[in-house]
């Protein structure tokens, strides 16, 4: 099958009625839980992974993946509008975009990142539809050795870059793989960790995990303020339309915004939060006046905003032509696909070329939607920002505990799903990312199995396991990025130390 | 949500914790023949290398006792004055009560007492957090989340969810 006759075989798939009506779903849900600061994709994906059990594979993950991009839309209206991010990527949309509306100009801002979203995205999905296929053929050629290096690489990657300590980020991904081990041993059939609970013989229930680790922290922390933040400014129709010269100032930052975006949304780890933040260093750096970043500058709404969508997009190329997802959201994704039955892999897109092209081609038709909420639909997303959190709260809560009792109609599910939120809201005060955790409990069995096949294919000589140049040079890379991490991080330590000692020495003087 | 007190070493304590029971659970299964890989293998490494990572967070936290606490990237209104700050300590842990309690009441009557009663009760219990305005306001609330919820989970999905005791 050639790529044309694939976005064809996608582009009627992914418009009959009801792909078009999941996907509308999914952006709207998507676009709202965006604009409610604090509630990221992440948290939203797994409130919304019960229902998508009850639907087809191929609609389930038409509907999450517009949530996901969908949240990235509405995720800088909050920012823009009240200082207050809608998701961690949108957190840089805060530095110029807040400075934009306090001027006046938030219809502008608004408008401009609809526009750049739109844009990055575009772009995204074609890289995707070229580099998909390849790198799914190449992977059809990938030993099991190859994949086990491969997916030790994105964990190390995954959990070293993309959190804040690489030491804690590494002690998720592996605490997550332990989790991901509870069960039955799908090789020898022998119970692993059950503790002689039935309920666990199956493992720990990924969609309980999830939205305990992702969604109860984030209804705490909404729960824990104290006041409501309320929009004061009005967005009017007239005032969301550039002028020519916004237009001229924003082409190069979002060429630019493609660029950086798409090539680090690609990596292992990464995502869309990293892509935005150096994208708008990378702009404030080039520009002639950097003085105005930071003040209300279009080029640092514009290019961040291109950058993450374009991100958001490419991540799926590994995910999707690998079956490797680069960060948690990914994972999830990949979760659901194999709790569907589906194994995601490079077989993925000659076995399933109608789910495969159908995902493609529904993100052009959800970021045109998106455009459509986006634009004409605005004053209705800035009323979202004013729905009382009385309402919101008790609702959310319990549609997820519905939603995690109907996945088996067990009510085990749902106090896993409450352990898991209490570990959660625990990991958060150590200051641990459960990102890392939901990627290791995903990715680890995964590794394991592919471990074993190779080490058993090397009938247990290690060094001939890894004697292939490919699996030599991914381990070599993991070990010299879990080095460079540790050094950074014992670095930063012995730095503070002197400091504190610094500091005692102070005021005992 | 950075109120709540949180000892220093605990953090890296938990990892070690949870390594070292990982490790002593899996050494019961450590069975290692070559090219015959056990189940307790992975389990023992992951144990093992849970342990050194908490010890190795143990020693960065203390050593990083002095370090100033980073702000928050956006919306961040500096230091609280102290009764402000115990205040927003108590609504936090309030919060996670009330939280983990709702669902856990939800998931103990959910089989006795059906769909729309252990979803009251659960919303009764969110609602002493939210404070509704008025008891009208309280129950048009719950009778319109209750029609959503019926709508979604036992009319669109057809879900074979007790809906009453």
């Amino acid at each position: 099958m050639t790529v044309w006759d694939g976005v064809f075989l996608g582009l009627s798939a992914a418009t009959t009625v009801s792909a078009l009506l999941y996907c509308l779903t999914g952006v709207t849900l998507g676009t709202f839980v965006g604009v409610l600061p604090g509630i990221g994709s992440l948290a939203a994906i797994s409130m919304l992974m019960p229902i998508s059990f009850h639907l087809e594979p191929q609609n389930a993950l038409i509907m999450l993946a517009g949530v996901y991009y969908g949240a990235l839309y509405g995720g800088s209206t909050a920012s823009i509008l009240l200082n207050l991010p809608g998701s961690p990527s949108s957190a840089v949309a805060c530095l110029d975009g807040y400075p934009m509306a306090q001027q006046g100009r938030a219809g502008l801002a608004l408008s401009l990142t609809t526009i750049a979203s739109f844009v990055g995205a575009s772009a995204g999905i074609v890289l995707m539809i070229a580099f998909s296929p390849l790198i799914a053929s190449v992977g059809l050629g990938m030993t099991a050795a190859d994949y086990f290096a491969l997916l030790l690489l994105g964990l190390v990657a995954a959990s070293t870059i993309a959190s804040g300590s690489p030491v804690r980020g590494i002690a998720m991904v592996v605490t997550g793989i332990t989790l991901g081990l509870v069960g039955t041993d799908v090789q020898t059939g022998q119970h692993r960790f059950t503790f002689g609970s039935l309920y666990l013989a199956d493992g720990i229930n990924l969609v309980a995990l999830s939205i305990g680790l992702f969604g109860i922290p984030e209804i705490i922390s909404n729960l824990s303020l104290r006041t409501e933040r309320r929009v004061t400014q009005t967005v009017t129709l007239r005032s969301m339309i550039p002028s020519g010269d916004d237009l001229r100032r924003s082409w190069m930052p979002m060429l630019r915004g493609i660029g950086l975006g798409s090539f680090v949304g690609a990596l292992p780890g990464a995502g869309t939060n990293i892509a935005a933040f150096m994208t708008y260093a990378f702009e404030k750096n080039l520009s002639r006046t950097p003085e105005r970043f930071g003040k209300g500058a279009i080029e640092g709404v514009v290019a961040p905003e291109t950058s993450n969508n374009a991100a958001a997009q490419t991540a799926f190329v590994p995910t999707m032509s690998l079956g490797i997802p680069g960060d948690a959201t990914m994972a999830l994704l990949l979760g659901v696909l194999i709790m569907h039955g589906i194994q995601p892999g490079p077989r993925l897109v000659s076995e399933q070329p109608v789910m495969f092209w159908s995902l493609i081609m529904s993100f052009w038709v959800g970021n045109i939607l998106l455009v459509v909420l986006n634009l004409p639909l605005i004053g209705l997303w800035v009323q979202v920002l004013n729905i009382p959190r009385r309402y919101l709260m008790p609702s959310i809560i319990a549609l997820m505990s519905i939603g995690v009792f109907s996945i088996n109609g067990n009510p085990l599910d749902v106090l896993t799903m409450a352990v898991a939120g209490l570990a959660g809201y625990v990991l958060r005060l150590g200051k641990f990312e459960p990102a890392p955790l939901i990627l290791g409990f995903i990715l680890g069995p995964l590794m394991e199995q592919y471990f074993r096949r190779a080490y058993s294919i090397a009938r247990g000589d290690l060094l001939s396991m890894v004697s292939s140049p490919s699996v030599a040079a991914m381990l070599g890379l993991s070990a010299v990025i879990i080095v460079l991490m540790l050094w950074r991080a014992r670095k930063r330590a012995g730095t503070a130390a002197v400091r504190t000692r610094s500091d005692v020495e102070d005021v005992a003087s | 949500m950075k109120t709540a007190p949180f000892p220093k070493v605990l953090p890296g304590a938990m990892v070690a914790l949870l390594g070292a029971l990982w490790t002593v659970l899996s050494l019961s299964r450590w069975f290692f023949a070559a090219g015959d890989p056990r189940p307790g293998m992975t389990p023992l490494a992951c144990g093992v290398l849970l342990v050194l990572l908490g010890v190795a967070i143990i020693w960065m936290d203390i050593a990083a006792r002095g370090e100033p606490e980073q702000p928050s990237a956006a919306g961040d209104q500096g230091p609280m004055p102290d009764g402000d700050a115990d205040d927003e300590e108590r609504r936090e842990l309030l919060a996670v009560a009330v939280t983990i309690g709702a669902i856990i009441l939800f998931a103990v009557l959910i089989r006795p007492l059906g769909l729309f009663l252990a979803t009251f009760a659960l919303f009764c219990c969110v609602a002493t957090l939210v404070q509704f305005k008025s008891i009208v306001q309280f129950v048009v609330s719950y009778v319109a989340l209750a029609a959503f919820v019926w709508g979604v989970f036992i009319f669109g999905l057809r879900l074979p969810i007790p809906v009453l005791p």
